[in-house]
């Protein structure tokens, strides 16, 4: 017994009783960083998990963990970032180029449709570029329209998205007009109020 | 942990001044994850409910994911009335699944800073919470791509789509729970930090960003906002409303499926047995020299081989009582189609001829060989309903080859591919 278990330092110095005595479950939360329910749930949910992905993986082991994973990098790592990284490039290069840009925020008027019809096509590109095989011979539909409805509801997305521009800047310049109007109009009153004084005489507006 | 990394975040998108956007702050994520908690929970109840309706408990020839175990906890036999039951079941499946993705990706979008919170790890718990977002953001995104390349029969994932979905529903809702219990307190005290009604009369000029000390999520450095916080729900609710406006019509039916514009089973079909077909008789390499004149149906009786079966011929079926039924077909891809006049002999009728009046279950078999659903197993209730058929006929016309010439099983409420075609034996169990 006592070759088999030679006294080691760790086993001489654990002591269970001991280890009851001093367990605090008030200095748990500190050590664990957050109370015993927290870890309950969690353990919980990681069972139901593990108990799931148990049945899971069987059926392909190396490519659902790859689909796992690359779920998580394709959508964090390389669609955010390009998204983020074409909306502020965008916004930058028209700036640049045109520094007298419309008051209204114009972007939203080309984000929207271009994001929407993005959209579309991330749902359903394996119809629009007829990747599917055998979806003619299974269905007896045509792969063909796909294509053609989502160019389709793209240039209606943009050509509604352009005339809620030219709306939105008709109004607007409308409003400034009116505006520019009123002051002009107070500024045309008081030159010729300066001038009939100083020169004493009517004058032209 | 601590003494290993420097307690200063490293440049870059672990510093909260990184993240610039004016909008982006605890309310509108929690906005975007309310919806999430109302809708997923939809989601995932008709998810499995469609796993019921094909009850895997009757028969492993019904079951796609033999080994469920404990996840199968809930099935019961799935009932027959309201016909359009399991119509409605996965068309709000198929269409909330894929309504729900622009705010999926808002949501994401929102809550980005987080993968980059500095210190990585604060703690055990804290270890455990990041590994539970991977459960929910690898599971949420594996069960969307999963679904919705299945619905387009892209079979390009790894392995039979059954398992895949069913399990992973399993794992990232363990995630999806365990998300909800750490921020439902913080969704609630965020939606209350500001109006709702009061965001939606804020334009873009009045917009101001969410102070700092809102929440992890809240610009410390915003730049100048370029849309107001309504306009982004508007944004994320014109996605959702166009992506439904482009796909429902295949489940809805009548006048308004040609709006399915991107969608599989969209567009009209015309003539008697001018509706969607999930599979054709080529695909299901069945041989016109089988559904001729040498067809034959074999009615049984499971465990009694002494007795022998009886063989009948189409004209024979003919010949017995007819009924009509008018029911819709579904498919487990979420299109449907209108209610369609079946006309053929009740499989209560064929289970008496057989011998056996009072079935618990029937085996039906096609000519297909091969493929997951060339049997199913039907329950008691399926096949004592008044509206049980072995149809011969559709729209007052013979069955198409593509429809199940020569005969094919037409059930109330099941999904599409328990409406076995190209039926060839029927075996009743007592």
């Amino acid at each position: 017994m006592r070759q088999l278990f030679p006294r080691t330092g760790l086993l001489q110095r654990f002591d269970l009783r001991r280890f009851l005595r001093r367990f605090d479950p008030r200095r748990f939360p500190r050590w664990y960083g957050a109370g015993p329910l927290h870890l309950l749930t969690m353990l919980g949910c990681f069972a139901l998990a593990g108990y799931a992905t148990a049945e899971l993986l069987p059926n392909n082991a190396v490519g659902i963990p790859i689909w796992f994973v690359g779920a998580v990098i394709g959508h964090d790592v390389i669609l955010m970032p390009m998204y983020t990284v074409a909306d502020r490039s965008v916004m930058a290069v028209l700036r640049h180029r045109r520094p007298q840009l419309p008051a209204v925020p114009w972007i939203n008027y080309l984000r929207i449709p271009v994001a929407l019809s993005g959209m579309l096509l991330l749902i359903w590109f394996p119809l629009i570029f007829r990747l599917p095989g055998r979806f003619t011979l299974t269905t007896t539909l045509s792969l063909d329209p796909f294509l053609w409805h989502w160019l389709a509801v793209t240039g209606a997305l943009f050509l509604l998205s352009a005339a809620a521009l030219a709306v939105r800047l008709r109004v607007g310049r409308g409003r400034r007009k009116a505006r520019d109007g009123r002051r002009r109009s107070r500024r045309g009153r008081l030159t010729n109020r300066l001038s009939r004084e100083v020169r004493g005489g009517p004058s032209e507006g | 942990m601590k003494s290993l990394l420097p307690p200063d975040p490293p440049p870059g998108p672990f510093r909260r001044s990184f993240w610039r956007s004016a909008i982006r702050g605890p309310w509108l994520t929690s906005v975007f994850g309310l919806l999430l908690l109302v809708s997923i929970p939809v989601l995932f109840a008709t998810g499995l409910l469609s796993y019921a309706a094909y009850n895997p408990d009757l028969s492993r020839v019904n079951d796609e994911t033999p080994g469920k175990g404990l996840l199968g906890f809930y099935l019961f036999s799935w009932p027959t009335h309201p016909v359009w039951l399991y119509r409605l079941n996965q068309g709000v499946h198929v269409t909330l699944g894929l309504v729900l993705v622009p705010i999926l990706l808002f949501k994401l979008w929102s809550v980005l800073p987080k993968l980059f919170e500095w210190p990585p790890l604060r703690s055990p718990a804290h270890a455990l919470e990041r590994l539970s977002l991977f459960l929910l953001v690898g599971g949420a995104v594996f069960e969307f791509a999963t679904g919705i390349l299945n619905i387009q029969t892209w079979y390009k994932f790894p392995g039979s789509f059954y398992p895949l979905h069913f399990y992973g529903a399993w794992v990232f809702i363990a995630g999806f729970v365990i998300h909800v219990a750490l921020k439902l307190p913080a969704m609630i005290r965020a939606l209350r930090s500001r109006s709702f009604i009061g965001e939606l009369r804020t334009n873009l000029s009045r917009t101001r960003p969410e102070p700092p000390e809102a929440g992890y999520l809240a610009p410390v450095a915003p730049a100048e906002p370029t849309i107001s916080r309504r306009g982004v729900l508007a944004f994320a609710g014109a996605g959702s409303a166009l992506i439904a406006l482009l796909s429902v019509g295949q489940s809805l039916g009548g006048p308004l499926r040609w709006t399915a514009l991107l969608a599989p089973h969209g567009g009209n079909v015309s003539g008697p047995d001018g509706f969607q077909v999930n599979q054709t008789a080529a695909s299901a390499r069945i041989r016109q020299s089988e559904t001729g004149g040498a067809w034959r149906l074999t009615l049984g009786r499971d465990g009694q081989a002494s007795q022998p079966p009886a063989v009948l011929s189409r004209a024979d079926l003919l010949d017995l009582e007819q009924h009509t039924a008018r029911l819709p077909i579904a498919c487990v891809e979420g299109w449907s189609t209108d209610d369609q006049a079946w006309t053929g002999v009740r499989l209560s009728d064929l289970a008496r001829l057989a011998g056996v009046p009072h079935p618990s279950s029937a085996l039906v078999k096609s000519l297909e060989r091969g493929g997951a659903f060339s049997q199913a197993v039907l329950s008691a209730g399926q096949i004592t309903d008044p509206d049980s058929l072995l149809a011969l006929r559709v729209n007052g016309a013979d069955l198409t080859p593509d429809h199940g010439y020569p005969a094919r099983v037409i059930l109330p409420a099941s999904p599409g591919v328990h409406n076995t075609k190209w039926v060839t034996s029927l075996t009743f169990r007592s």
